[in-house]
């Protein structure tokens, strides 16, 4: 026998899934329009780490970054503001204040947490980016692999991940060698 | 031969029983349409991932919502037009379980959002947590215990810090899963959440402790016991299916807990430890003690089999702590006693009922506990020796015995 609630439970149910489906793609599309363009250069990885489904595991670097102020203990998320210099963003300083949205900044989620040892103000805090996979077809991986261990092994090249960020949220756009998509590298 | 029922009752037993099966009620077709189910919802994702970085970004969003829908289709399907039947129940609420999740991994993919896996469970599980509710099917429920399970195990390497989401959810799902679980009559599926079930939640507890990990200690004995109690209940449907894996897992749980007080680094180093201060400062750690205890009260005053010396064992586990907090060798000697005891409990119930299982896992624990004791002391090989030959020669007499006696009984039957 069912419930008289039933029926409007699941429309309401449906449309929560819907929801939350829906605003993830909003942000993300969000970011993508309304974001601007940040270049991190990759670092060497490390070549043991195994190519795990489909995505390429990169490595933009964990800098120690000067911090401004200190953590309280209701801190979940640090903003790490950043820097152009000669084409490419690095991390300027770290504060536990949101900036304001003129200034380009990323917005890190701390996943532990606060210690007392965190909430001493320190000199630098490591800085873990959370872009370090770069998704893309099986059958591509591990021409991906290859090519990008290569140049990342030749001084000459620069490897970076293309990254939109706005307002703290970023969204990963594409990996490049040299000006050119990794995407093109793997068609030639 | 004298007939046990007349001709009458036997035509209404048989007509009964032809009425009673309906197509699609059988749990054969059940579990056969829920793996068709996972089957296509698998199949689905693969066949879409082939030639997935060739379509347009708008293509691959509005694919991934694809399998949502399908999903969700077949629930409003499965609801409005087919409310009787148990195989669309537990088919379409299977499939959109694992559609959802599909769902969300394309949206992940087409805009490479980073992130850890256990971040990932946690919005699956969110996302899903109400068809639990709605649709009361068995098969998305033992689904729904297992992503539950996942993530709690990755959580402990990957924790997120959107814990008041999971205690939000937590608690109601818990009672309501009991609920479904205890209403389920069919033996195999009643068998699989009285497995799934204490197991997950024995994963899940460690995280209400990981800043008290002392009072841990207590919380899990109280859910051993809650775990042996909860199979004896008037409102499980399927009491034999659910005993099976919580009497074993509780009572494994509790055994092991009542021998590390044995050891008296071990008691002396938990009441070093447990401080009321540090309980009381993670509401989280208190919560659920007090939960865990009202439970186990609640559950051993209603206990439909009363009597049975392992029900006690968290009374003796307290009292054996509250002792050893005046004098750790006094609870010390205090624990060896009633474990002791217990195992003699075990032996002579299992001589008395003639239950092999019962006898031969209180002579191992009599045997594990006179073991024990000789790491502790200094006691010469001819000692050790000669007590080794006499507890291996009581498991051949008992054994003998109560074989013995169960043969007499059919003989004389």
């Amino acid at each position: 026998m069912q419930h008289r609630w039933l029926k409007p439970a699941v429309v309401i149910f449906i449309v929560f899934q819907l929801l939350i489906a829906g605003n993830i793609v909003y942000n993300e599309i969000s970011v993508g329009g309304l974001g601007k363009e940040y270049k991190f250069l990759c670092t060497y990885y490390d070549p043991v780490q195994p190519f795990v489904g489909r995505y390429l595991e990169l490595n933009p670097g964990s800098p120690c970054v000067p911090v401004r102020d200190s953590a309280t203990d209701k801190s979940t998320s640090y903003f790490v503001v950043l820097k152009d210099s000669g084409g490419f963003h690095y991390p300027d300083y770290i504060t536990y204040k949101r900036p304001e949205s003129s200034i380009g900044y990323l917005e890190i989620n701390q996943n532990t947490r606060i210690s007392w040892f965190n909430l001493r103000v320190r000199d630098c805090k490591t800085v873990n980016y959370p872009f370090t996979r770069f998704y893309l077809a099986a059958e591509d991986a591990p021409r991906a692999e290859k090519l990008v261990n290569e140049s990342l092994r030749d001084t000459s090249t620069q490897v970076w991940i293309s990254v939109n960020i706005y307002r703290g949220k970023y969204q990963v756009n594409d990996v490049f060698i040299n000006g050119k998509s990794l995407k093109a590298s793997l068609n030639n | 031969m004298d007939s046990i029922i007349d001709e009458a009752t036997a035509t209404r037993i048989v007509q009964f029983e032809k009425e009673r099966v309906l197509p699609g009620t059988s749990i054969a077709v059940v579990v056969f349409t829920v793996l068709g189910a996972l089957l296509v919802a698998l199949g689905i994702t693969l066949i879409v991932a082939e030639n997935w970085d060739d379509i347009p970004r708008t293509g691959r969003i509005i694919i991934s919502f694809l399998p949502i829908l399908l999903g969700q289709v077949l629930l409003l399907l499965s609801i409005f037009r087919y409310p009787g039947s148990l195989a669309w129940k537990e088919a379409s609420a299977s499939f959109l379980l694992l559609t959802t999740g599909a769902t969300l991994a394309l949206i992940s993919q087409v805009f490479q959002l980073q992130g850890t896996l256990s971040e990932f469970l946690l919005l699956w599980i969110v996302c899903v947590a109400p068809l639990v509710f709605i649709s009361r099917a068995s098969a998305s429920a033992i689904l729904f215990i297992i992503l539950g399970s996942w993530f709690t195990i990755l959580a402990y390497w990957q924790p997120v810090n959107t814990w008041h989401v999971l205690w939000i959810l937590a608690v109601p799902i818990l009672f309501f899963l009991l609920y479904i679980a205890s209403q389920e009559s069919k033996r195999a599926v009643a068998i699989a959440f009285g497995w799934l079930i204490p197991l997950s939640l024995a994963l899940s507890l460690g995280h209400a402790f990981s800043h008290t990990e002392s009072w841990a200690f207590i919380a899990y004995m109280a859910f051993f016991q809650i775990s042996i109690l909860f199979s004896t209940h008037r409102w499980i449907a399927h009491p034999t299916g659910w005993k099976t894996g919580m009497d074993f897992i509780g009572f494994i749980g509790s055994v092991v807990m009542l021998f590390m007080l044995t050891k008296k680094f071990f008691l002396r180093e938990i009441t070093e430890e447990l401080k009321w201060a540090e309980l009381f400062s993670q509401p989280e750690s208190w919560i659920v003690l007090i939960l865990l205890v009202g439970v186990w009260l609640f559950l051993l005053l209603k206990s439909s089999e009363k009597g049975r010396i392992v029900q006690y064992l968290f009374p003796a586990f307290l009292l054996s702590l509250g002792i050893s907090f005046a004098d750790v060798d006094a609870g010390l000697i205090f624990s060896n006693l009633f474990v002791l005891l217990f195992s003699v409990n075990m032996i002579s119930r299992g001589i008395r009922n003639k239950v092999l299982l019962t006898l031969n896992t209180g002579l191992l624990m009599f045997s594990v506990l006179v073991i024990m004791r000789f790491f502790d002391y200094n006691l010469s090989f001819v000692i050790r020796g000669i007590a080794f030959l006499i507890i291996g020669g009581l498991f051949f007499v008992a054994n003998r015995m109560v074989l013995r006696r169960g043969k007499e009984e059919e003989h004389a039957a």
